[in-house]
């Protein structure tokens, strides 16, 4: 408890001389959330079948080309799936950089690698870019999908 | 005499409908197509050299896309203008976003965060729907890495709900936020609503995250750099400054 204390007091007034503030600006604290994290849900997006989620280019696109991607400024018919595969969480990390909290690395996602155009917008005042390449990442359970990018050419 | 002219009155009623757009619901030019460009209703601040970290309290009230052929959110941004790597990629900045977002797709209203960090591409994750509740969203440099990464949380008060990821670096040189942004974005040409919305505690990060833990913070004191298209709309209620608030509180809404 001393030792927190003794931190927060040595935190603070490094904060207050490294912060160009006026006296009556001394910096105050808000402590960010501590707890675990809540499991990524994904959004409703394969159907899940009765013998399960169906990860193939096929399901993909049906997906796509009915309700296109998220934040995707392009048209749905533009976006081509090239490959989907089943593969474990770490694999996808390693190739994608996904980020899935709360999902264990062993635990089985399916990566889509998209082609064709993909229009993404950035905060203003930059104007929408088109992408050649792109993939998503669905839960292989839920069929939900967890996140999406582009990819370099 | 009045029963004559009802008629007529109502003949222009409608031409003047009719030409207005003829449909009722609105309409705005924020399309790829029609106006290759994104609206907004922001406010932005780039008073600093760095801000550290960004938060705000963003109330999801009902958002909607129903019937809309592209998106309207709310949300924060922290913005790196000037990182060698930052001005090479296509967008010629790096970011971290959170916020909430209805779209074509979905039309309920869902959390997402985005970024584009240094030497990386653009992501953008789903942790799950928003529903109709307060929610914090925090994003803040971590200082306890190295290169710093960013952290995003988003979070309601009970802890009920509790998202949280990171957005590393993969060129070596970390993140230096030079300006905040927040408010409402909206793209495509009909049928998004967002009912009036305050972002309130709207506060930035002066240094860091350390190993104490902290989040220190001034509020935001001034106004910032105001923009709206109309739709969608901001205005200061409280401005900044304003006594019982922290940094103010900034309304959004969209779409009439």
């Amino acid at each position: 408890m001393r030792i927190r204390a003794l931190t927060v007091s040595l935190a603070l007034s490094a904060v207050a001389l490294a912060t160009p503030a006026r006296a009556d600006e001394t910096p105050k604290a808000l402590e960010p959330p501590a707890g675990e994290p809540s499991r990524v849900a994904g959004l409703p997006a394969l159907t899940v079948h009765p013998g399960g989620v169906i990860l193939d280019v096929k399901e993909v696109g049906a997906y796509i080309q009915a309700h296109n991607l998220p934040r995707n400024l392009g048209a749905a018919k533009d976006v081509k799936v090239l490959s989907v595969e089943r593969l474990v969480v770490a694999e996808a990390r390693e190739r994608v950089g996904i980020d899935t909290t709360g999902f264990k690395d062993d635990e089985p996602v399916g990566l889509a690698l998209l082609g064709g155009t993909l229009v993404f917008g950035g905060p203003p005042p930059s104007q929408p870019v088109t992408f050649a390449h792109g993939y998503a990442v669905f839960d292989a359970i839920t069929g939900n999908l967890l996140m999406l990018g582009t990819l370099p050419d | 005499m009045h029963t004559s002219r009802t008629p007529a009155l109502a003949f222009c009623v409608a031409l003047c409908w009719l030409a207005l757009g003829g449909t009722s619901s609105a309409q705005y030019a924020c399309g790829m197509r029609t106006a290759g460009r994104h609206c907004y209703a922001v406010t932005e601040w780039s008073e600093h050299p760095e801000y550290f970290g960004a938060y705000s309290d963003i109330p999801q009230l009902g958002l909607s896309c129903a019937g809309c052929d592209g998106f309207v959110d709310n949300e924060i941004w922290m913005i790196d203008d000037f990182t060698p790597e930052c001005q090479r990629n296509p967008f010629r900045q790096c970011w971290v976003e959170a916020g909430y977002l209805a779209d074509i797709g979905q039309n309920l209203p869902y959390l997402f965060w985005a970024d584009f960090a240094p030497g990386g591409q653009f992501r953008i994750a789903f942790p799950a729907y928003a529903a109709i509740s307060l929610n914090h969203f925090m994003i803040v440099k971590d200082g306890r890495t190295s290169p710093a990464s960013f952290l995003v949380f988003i979070y309601n008060t009970s802890h009920s709900t509790l998202f949280s990821a990171l957005s590393p670096t993969s060129s070596g040189n970390p993140m230096k936020a030079n300006r905040i942004v927040m408010g409402q974005e909206l793209t495509g040409t009909m049928g998004a609503t967002a009912p009036a919305t305050t972002f309130t505690r709207n506060i930035w990060a002066v240094v860091p995250l350390g190993p104490e833990y902290v989040f220190w913070y001034q509020p935001q004191r001034t106004r910032g750099f105001e923009r709206q298209d109309t739709p969608p709309w901001e205005r200061w209620t409280r401005p900044p400054g304003t006594p019982g608030t922290e940094g103010g509180e900034l309304t959004t809404h969209c779409c009439r």
